[in-house]
């Protein structure tokens, strides 16, 4: 009778020591993780962010506090691109981090397995943290603040939950009227859609191209500094084929905004090339082989242009040059080809 | 009892529901809505001659899908299915005032039904129950647009003064008008492109009002619960 008593203590008790000990840290970290959410709770979302940055350091394995500090960031800077913030947060932790991305559904694919698809990642980034309750409990507390709500819209754009996105954002721009931000989510909203497109017909499509655009447009009036709008306005431009003039000027202001930003400045240099503007597109891909002296491509693009407008000797020295940079076979041979035949006009 | 007889009875039975489902159905005004997974690919077009008046004012109340354009003949084009457009979409005409009206809810059925307005006389319009409409390279004087419900409205039209009411959750995308006049309540959405000219109007706390282009004159306020501000 004794013997089974005494294994049964034992047991317990040693299972308790097991149980405490493995708590600890959990509890530690999770303790943290509260004091953070009663800061974003009252709105202190730079102290928040202080909190969950000092929990991800000491227990990189809690995943709950990469999420909490994304949304603490997004609230803390209302300009930077959550999603972005997100990915840049989790680049360390590769599990949830490749769960963040939209899964890639094919034109091909049926519905019904595209729905399970996405079903299945919002389970499981749910089963990590469900922040949306983080962000209605500082609502109840903060009903005005226009950030929170923009937080809550991205959280339910990453699930998928889109009319739930579009009203979030719609209350963050009803109670700030100059929310560029809550403008472009919203219009992202309306342009990838609503993902089970089955339950829709072409007036939605047709409409929602519309409110796509609108968002765009007031994006762009607000701050036309924005990168990410102005990104999107150049897509709304060469779909809705503008006048080559207005494409200009948009380039133009996005080279400007963002020195780094080499696709706009590749994108001028052929848009200048279609204008008859050479000398302006010459100089767009010097500043690109500037930019990027190893890159074959740029050095190739700048011979090639330079033999078009009757410099051959320079043009061939160019070319010379993105051949010893390639690594491609087929464009190595491209190439020579051009050398050949501009050698024989120089001749 | 027998079991031919069982057999019997049951069969009277079912006969007499059935009889009795069938008057219900038949007999009531109950009309049989067309099934929305019914993907039909029979189109038909209904051309609708319009009366040459000087003054047309033009209702829409259903989820469809509009083009105005610009034309010196007269007539709408609905272009739908046909179990669609023949049953449950109604055009009435009284004098200069034009109605279309879809009699169900369209928004469940894939296909749509468009129509094209050829017209130059406009001069009012009216929209609601979700109705998409664009308007290109039109001319005239003057034009009154009052939107209602989640209707979305475009027009890059050259208009020399732009009547402009909202309401609920719509959306107008304005541009080349010179002159417009602007009432916006509830959630509305505008996004005005003037053409050298001047705007004036209130608007609602809660709705969205974008202006851009060459602005002569802005005359806009916001009204916060009972205050009037002026709009930037």
């Amino acid at each position: 009778m004794k013997t089974p008593f005494r294994f049964f203590i034992t047991t317990l008790f040693l299972f308790s020591i097991l149980f405490l000990s493995g708590c600890q840290n959990t509890s530690e970290s999770e303790k943290m993780i509260a004091e953070g959410n009663t800061k974003f709770e009252n709105a202190d979302f730079a102290g928040a962010e202080k909190i969950f940055s000092e929990a991800i350091k000491k227990y990189p394995d809690n995943l709950k506090a990469y999420f909490k500090l994304a949304s603490a960031r997004v609230c803390a800077n209302p300009s930077i691109s959550f999603f972005d913030e997100l990915m840049e947060i989790m680049k360390e932790k590769p599990y949830p981090g490749t769960l963040l991305l939209y899964p890639v559904i094919f034109q091909t694919s049926r519905y019904a397995e595209a729905m399970i698809t996405y079903k299945e990642r919002k389970k499981k980034l749910l089963e990590i943290s469900d922040e949306i309750f983080a962000f209605i409990a500082a609502i109840n507390k903060n009903p005005n603040n226009a950030k929170l709500y923009r937080g809550r819209g991205e959280w339910h754009f990453l699930l998928g939950d889109i009319r739930e996105a579009i009203n979030d954002f719609t209350k963050a721009i009803q109670l700030d009227n100059n929310f560029d931000m809550a403008f472009l989510m919203r219009a992202r909203c309306y342009s990838r859609g609503y993902i089970n497109n089955a339950e829709h017909n072409y007036v939605d499509f047709y409409e929602r191209e519309i409110k796509n655009k609108y968002n765009i447009r007031r994006a762009y009036q607000i701050n036309p500094k924005n990168i990410m709008v102005q990104t999107e306005l150049y897509t709304i431009y060469r779909n809705d084929k503008v006048s080559q003039e207005e494409e200009l000027k948009l380039l133009s202001k996005m080279v400007s905004s963002d020195t780094t930003n080499w696709i706009a400045l590749l994108n001028r240099a052929l848009l200048r090339i279609d204008m008859k503007n050479d000398k302006g597109a010459l100089q767009d891909f010097e500043r690109l082989v500037k930019k990027f002296p190893d890159d074959s491509w740029h050095r190739n693009r700048l011979g090639s242009h330079k033999l078009k407008m009757g410099m051959i000797k320079e043009g061939i020295n160019d070319l010379r040059k993105a051949q010893a940079l390639s690594t491609y076979p087929q464009q190595i041979k491209w190439i020579q080809k051009e050398i050949d035949k501009y050698s024989k006009t120089k001749k | 009892m027998k079991l031919t007889n069982k057999i019997l009875f049951v069969f009277l039975i079912l006969l007499v529901l059935s009889v009795t489902a069938y008057k219900i159905v038949f007999n009531s005004k109950v009309e049989l809505i067309p099934n929305s997974f019914d993907k039909k690919t029979d189109y038909i077009y209904r051309k609708v001659s319009l009366t040459d008046t000087p003054l047309i004012t033009l209702e829409l109340n259903g989820r469809f899908m509009v083009h105005f354009i610009y034309s010196d003949s007269l007539f709408a084009i609905i272009n739908g299915p046909d179990n669609l457009v023949n049953n449950y979409v109604t055009v009435e005409q009284k004098g200069n005032k034009i109605f279309i009206r879809s009699k169900i809810d369209l928004t469940k059925y894939f296909h749509p039904i468009t129509i094209q307005f050829l017209t130059n006389k406009l001069r009012s319009v009216f929209l609601s129950g979700g109705t998409v409409a664009s308007m290109k390279d039109f001319t005239c004087d003057s034009l009154n647009i009052t939107l209602e419900d989640s209707t979305v409205f475009v027009s890059s039209s050259k208009i020399i003064r732009t009547n402009i009411v909202e309401k609920n959750k719509s959306m107008a995308v304005i541009s080349k008008t010179k002159n417009a006049s602007i009432h916006l309540y509830d959630e509305s959405n505008l996004l005005l492109m003037l053409d050298g000219g001047e705007v004036s109007g209130t608007i609602g706390p809660k709705t969205d009002f974008g202006l851009e282009g060459n602005i002569k004159k802005n005359n806009v306020n916001r009204v916060h619960y009972g205050i009037n501000r002026k709009e930037k």
